[in-house]
């Protein structure tokens, strides 16, 4: 029996593109109404994993959307199956061309994986938590899961996406796909960093990255590690036998050992830039909201102007001067019970309303309450 | 985390997708500097299990005057299913003696005492403290504070009268209803939009000048260098929500400026009548504003003279408006107690508001029978409940007549103001609503008992305790 699947019910496939011009006795046609559309598709994808030893996922788009158009015959009762032989050859050189790159794209990974153990451990003198590659088919927009400690007891999380391709632009999607599958993940990185080991980024890929940072409220930074940004190839040279296996030939000369530490402090010093960037980013101000630091409130300078104004109760709002330099006395009477109640509250979701006429000092109450808690941490 | 919901042009959403995405163990407190505008705190009572597995502390910190409280649509959706939401609630306490202490030390150390000793000010913020205690909803320490520090010594209401004394003389009054109009949507935590004050004014050139004359005028009364309006946002505000609540009343209690104050109660919902669309439904700013207005007026202030005649210009300017006309109704019945409560009562202004009530109570009902029952109905009425309304009405109604009874010295008329109580009271019940239905039944009780049928009166008494409790 042969089955003809075409992507509209009842139009009857173009015999001149969608099979043979005579259909055989017996086949029957199948629209996405029928309800055999999804189990039409599945049958193919798992025919040609098992044909060609892929997953369905790491079909080209252009196959994926031509593929439910053409024949997939499938005989009853036996276990042979025949494909198009047209359609066969160009699927398996499609499938020979990106075994070539995933080959390549998977010794990239597995080298920027060791790189990373060896400069984070060795050289560099952190702790590693985690340093692993993901399973493939499952990736979720990274191909590296790198976490460490430095010396000071701050933790890192970083995301690496690798990308070997030697030349061209890299797709907008094999980037931004990606992005949007992290933002939706759980963890919490403080970078996803798009590693290139020949490219550069290109002007159009550069210009998104830059406003995805700024206008998307990513709560972590997004940060590109190539040849021009972060110096990967001569970061590589600090390694040789890494450095061969990435570039196939060995670097062009040794390196002295000065010439390697600075490399490697410029290395550092762009990990912790891009952690802190993420740091920031995670813990910026969102809306109307803004997020209270012991250092943002005391940058604030001592005006005696205002302090007057606020004395004398003609400032619209109440400025966070008045608790951070003592313009406001203490309100111990009000002011302990709240903070009792935050104190002792347990984790969840909690609230809590003080309620006075105007002018009664709720205002400063609640200021002063957010610098005793900040006090307390 | 910090913002100041009451100056929010739009809704604060609770960022509780950041709250989630913190550390393990993260604490955070959220202050909320007012109410009104914070939304998605019902998203934070969701995530409650979600924080407490992860171990997260979030404690949301708000701060509200009493009556704006009340009216919160925050605290309806944080109190809903509550048994006791007021345990979420403190009353900041007046402060104590140490605290008046320490107050009175500052203002002195920072020269803003003008020759008066630290234990006068210590004197006068016990006074203003301890009268606190018995009308909690009037502010005391920020007029006891500009009063200490005044440099010519004046009470407050002598330094508001006197700013509005002085601009009254000045350009046709422009500058002194600027003042007043600032003042009225201020105290409802709200700021006058450029284009309303331009319209009161009645022109940008005139706005203009009276801006110029009141900054001018501010500064040489409270010597202050803060600026009458911030104009980035087209707003304008006062120095401070108490200022401007002061100014309102001086205004109302003055016999100079209270016409000018009762004007402008007439003119603002006149005035934002042209930014209403073809189905004359106003922008959600504008209707804001002309909704919390009236409602600070009336809980807030307690003027409800003003309050009812910005509802009846509110209504004038699209008659299908039965819920405003219903506000005004209970308006008047307030004010109407306020009245009964001074001594002598003036019985012509009485027997107007009972008139007045009773008329609104009633155009009201037909107003929502006729909008309600139409097919051509606005949109915002959609889904309106047209028997939710008759409870209300006719329970306010039914208590308007009571009360319009006492003071009736002929009997037949008095009796007939109880029957109609009656049976404005029996239209109200709604058996499957028990805070209606204990409500109707003490009105109706209290009612039976002036008619002298007091064997009624215990049976419906009896009825409503066996039926709905003893609320």
């Amino acid at each position: 029996m042969r089955i003809t699947v075409h992507p509209v019910a009842g139009a009857p496939p173009s015999p001149s593109r969608d099979g043979p011009e005579t259909e055989p006795k017996g086949s029957a046609s199948l629209g996405p109404r029928s309800g055999l559309w999804g189990s039409g598709q599945r049958r193919y994808y798992k025919l040609a994993q098992e044909l060609l030893g892929l997953y369905g996922s790491t079909l080209p788009v252009r196959w994926r959307e031509a593929l439910p158009l053409k024949v997939c015959p499938v005989p009853c009762g036996t276990r042979a199956r025949v494909l198009d032989a047209h359609l066969l050859r160009d699927f398996r050189a499609e499938v020979s061309m990106q075994a070539g790159s995933q080959q390549q794209g998977a010794e990239f990974e597995q080298v920027l994986l060791e790189f990373l153990e060896r400069v984070l451990t060795s050289d560099l003198g952190y702790e590693l938590l985690q340093n692993s590659l993901q399973a493939a088919g499952t990736q979720y927009g990274k191909d590296i899961q790198t976490r460490w400690r430095d010396a000071e007891g701050s933790e890192y999380f970083w995301h690496f996406e690798c990308k070997s391709q030697k030349s061209g632009a890299l797709h907008q999607r094999e980037v931004l796909d990606k992005v949007l599958d992290v933002q939706l993940s759980a963890h919490r990185i403080q970078v996803w960093c798009l590693a290139l080991a020949h490219v550069e980024p290109g002007n159009w890929l550069d210009e998104r990255l830059t406003w995805a940072n700024e206008c998307l409220e990513l709560p972590f930074f997004l940060d590109v590690l190539s040849p021009a940004r972060g110096s990967i190839k001569k970061l590589f040279e600090c390694h040789p036998d890494l450095y061969s296996r990435l570039y196939t030939d060995p670097p062009t000369r040794a390196l002295d050992r000065a010439e390697r530490e600075r490399r490697l402090a410029a290395f550092a010093a762009f990990l912790r830039e891009s952690t802190e960037r993420g740091r920031r980013q995670a813990l910026r101000p969102c809306g109307n909201w803004l997020l209270v630091s012991r250092s943002r409130m005391s940058d604030l300078p001592a005006n005696p102007d205002q302090k007057a104004t606020y004395l004398r109760g003609l400032t619209p709002t109440c400025p966070w001067e008045a608790v951070i330099h003592a313009w406001a006395a203490e309100r111990a009477s009000a002011e302990t019970p709240l903070l009792s109640r935050i104190a002792h509250s347990e984790a969840g979701f909690t609230w809590h309303c003080i309620v006075a006429a105007g002018g009664e000092g709720k205002s400063t109450l609640l200021e002063a309450n957010r610098l005793a808690s900040l006090d307390r941490g | 985390m910090w913002t100041d919901a009451r100056h929010a042009p739009n809704a604060v959403p609770l960022p509780i997708k950041w709250i989630e995405s913190l550390d393990e163990h993260a604490k955070v407190l959220v202050c909320v500097d007012g109410s009104r505008h914070i939304t998605d705190l019902s998203a934070g009572i969701e995530a409650h299990w979600r924080l407490r597995e992860s171990g997260k502390q979030v404690v949301v910190l708000l701060s509200d005057r009493g009556h704006d409280w009340l009216r919160s649509p925050t605290r309806q959706r944080l109190v809903r299913d509550r048994q006791h939401p007021d345990s979420h609630m403190t009353t900041l306490r007046p402060l104590d003696p140490r605290e008046q202490q320490a107050i009175a030390e500052l203002l002195s150390q920072s020269g803003l005492l003008h020759g008066r000793s630290t234990d006068a000010a210590v004197a006068a913020l016990r006074t203003a403290s301890d009268g606190s205690t018995t009308t909690p909803d009037k502010p005391y320490l920020l007029p006891t504070l500009m009063q200490l520090t005044d440099p010519h010594g004046r009470g407050f209401e002598t330094i508001l009268e006197s700013v509005l004394t002085d601009l009254s003389q000045v350009h046709d009054r422009a500058s002194l209803r600027l003042l007043l109009a600032t003042a009225l949507v201020h105290g409802a935590d709200m700021g006058l939009p450029r284009a309303v004050a331009t319209r009161l004014t009645g022109s940008r050139d005139i706005l203009a000048t009276a801006l110029s004359a009141l900054q001018a005028e501010l500064q040489t009364q409270l010597s202050s260098a803060a600026q009458f309006a911030t104009e980035d946002d087209d707003r304008y505000f006062l120095h401070h929500a108490v200022v401007a609540d002061g100014l309102v009343s001086a205004a109302f209690h003055s016999t100079e400026h209270r016409e000018t104050l009762l004007a402008l109660c007439s003119d603002i919902p006149d005035s934002v009548r042209y930014d209403r669309d073809a189905q004359l439904r106003l922008p959600d700013d504008l209707f804001e504003l002309v909704d919390s207005v009236p409602w600070h007026l009336d809980k807030g202030l307690h003027l409800y003279e003003a309050a009812e005649k910005f509802l009846m210009s509110w209504y004038a300017t699209d008659t299908r408006r039965f819920p405003t006309l219903h506000r005004a109704a209970e308006c008047a019945t307030e004010w109407l107690r306020q009245e009964l409560r001074r001594s002598p009562v003036n019985n012509d202004l009485v027997r107007e508001l009972i008139r007045k009530a009773r008329s609104a109570y009633g155009r009201s009902i037909a107003v929502a029978q006729e909008v309600l029952s139409s097919e051509e109905k606005p949109s915002w009425f959609v889904g309106y409940d047209l028997r939710a309304h008759e409870i209300r009405a006719f329970h306010g109604w039914a208590v308007l007549e009571g009360t319009a009874a006492e003071i009736e010295d002929h009997p037949a008329k008095r009796r007939s103001s109880l029957l109609r109580s009656v049976e404005l009271s029996l239209l109200a019940f709604e058996p499957n609503d028990r805070r209606q239905s204990r409500l109707v039944c003490g009105t109706l009780a209290l009612t039976l008992i002036n008619l002298e049928l007091y064997a009624e009166a215990a049976r419906v008494t009896a009825a409503s305790i066996a039926h709905w409790g003893n609320g």
